[in-house]
């Protein structure tokens, strides 16, 4: 049973018409479900628990990165297929699942193409596309560990392809990419920041060198270290688009 | 045979692994890509592909591959199943096993170099 939830910035009278176009073509498809629209007013993580009450098995959530990110813990949680219609700004989420925005996405929900993605876990909260860390952390993966020389420098995982990594999300493991803040010389004397430091691995411990630092995972919730961290192998199931990074 | 096709190339997707120069690796790495060291490593790196140690790279581990190429320094036991190769810049404080080896003009080596399968016939008469 599919259950929609569209986020509240949609409510602003520009999306009137696509949100108009969309409930047509979901009913055209013949996957319309129970409709839940957002207000200020309104709890999205509510309203995402009161779908999984009624019977929901695939919740899709209409919105933008920040929508997704706001549902991930709960259908994590309750094993419920997330689906996704992209509408707004900041789609970052939509291209890396490969998923048209508006009206379009519509027929990858109809298609139904479900992958189980890896998910990092750190402590007890989970993320699906990356985990930031300052400089100022170590990276202890079992045999060796890796830290930064760089103070001004950042410690980045992904779960996705990255610009500097390869990797794919249900691979089972996920890239550190090591980026230098600061800018080198080359002998010529032209400035250019160093090549990032890039490693695959399947669990860390991570600790900081001087009191305690803040990780953030998916740009939303932040975990102190020392933090344990590990892939959970097919941990979230969503619906993708053809062009999954 | 370069290895890899120019310093600072990280395109390649056989590259599993790159220790930048802002990067400090210490204990046993293993690796099953190739591994490009352009930072400090203490310990040992093994993997069983290509390594490429870069010139401003300091390697204080034992290190194994099945080709490596060395621009920087490297102190500790070089083990290859293929090739080694010191460019000019590389240098080698310890001993080198491996198949074949391609010495620069201006690279250091200061250690034993022994070459699998290529003992000399005296030695292979007294056994």
């Amino acid at each position: 049973m599919y259950a929609y939830i569209f986020d509240s910035f949609l409510q602003d009278r520009k999306y009137a018409h696509d949100i108009t176009q969309i409930e047509n073509r979901l009913v055209t498809l013949g996957i319309q479900g129970r409709t839940e629209k957002m207000t200020i007013l309104k709890n999205i993580q509510e309203a995402v628990r009161a779908a999984i009450k009624r019977g929901a098995t695939t919740i899709v959530v209409v919105g933008n990165d920040e929508t997704v990110n706001k549902v991930l813990p709960q259908l994590v949680e309750e094993k419920i297929t997330l689906g996704f219609i992209p509408l707004g700004p900041n789609q970052s989420i939509a291209q890396v699942l490969g998923i048209p925005e508006g009206l379009a996405a519509c027929d990858v929900i109809s298609r139904r193409v479900v992958r189980h993605l890896d998910m990092g876990r750190v402590n007890t909260m989970y993320f699906l596309f990356s985990l930031s860390a300052p400089a100022n952390v170590i990276f202890d993966c079992g045999d060796y560990t890796v830290s930064s020389l760089d103070p001004a420098g950042s410690f980045t995982i992904h779960n996705f392809a990255s610009p500097h990594t390869h990797g794919r999300p249900d691979d089972g493991q996920v890239e550190l990419v090591v980026q230098g803040g600061q800018e080198q010389r080359s002998w010529l004397g032209r400035k250019h920041n160093s090549a990032p430091s890039t490693f695959s691995l399947q669990q860390a411990k991570i600790t900081s060198l001087n009191g305690s630092a803040m990780i953030t995972l998916d740009g939303q919730l932040s975990v102190k270290t020392p933090a344990t961290l590990e892939v959970v192998k097919g941990k979230l199931d969503v619906i993708i688009g053809k062009n999954l990074k | 045979m370069a290895i890899f096709q120019r310093e600072g190339d990280t395109g390649s997707k056989d590259v599993e692994t790159v220790i930048g120069s802002t990067v400090k690796v210490e204990g046993n790495f293993v690796g099953s890509g190739d591994v490009i060291v352009e930072g400090q490593v203490a310990g040992t790196i093994k993997t069983s592909k290509n390594l490429r140690v870069g010139e401003q790279a300091v390697v204080k581990a034992d290190v194994e591959a099945a080709n490596i190429t060395v621009a920087g320094e490297i102190r500790g036991h070089v083990t290859c199943t293929g090739r080694v190769e010191i460019l000019s810049t590389g240098k080698i404080f310890g001993n080198v096993e491996t198949q074949t080896i391609a010495v620069a003009h201006g690279a250091v080596l200061h250690g034993k170099v022994s070459m699998a399968g290529n003992e000399p016939a005296e030695s292979k008469s007294n056994k």
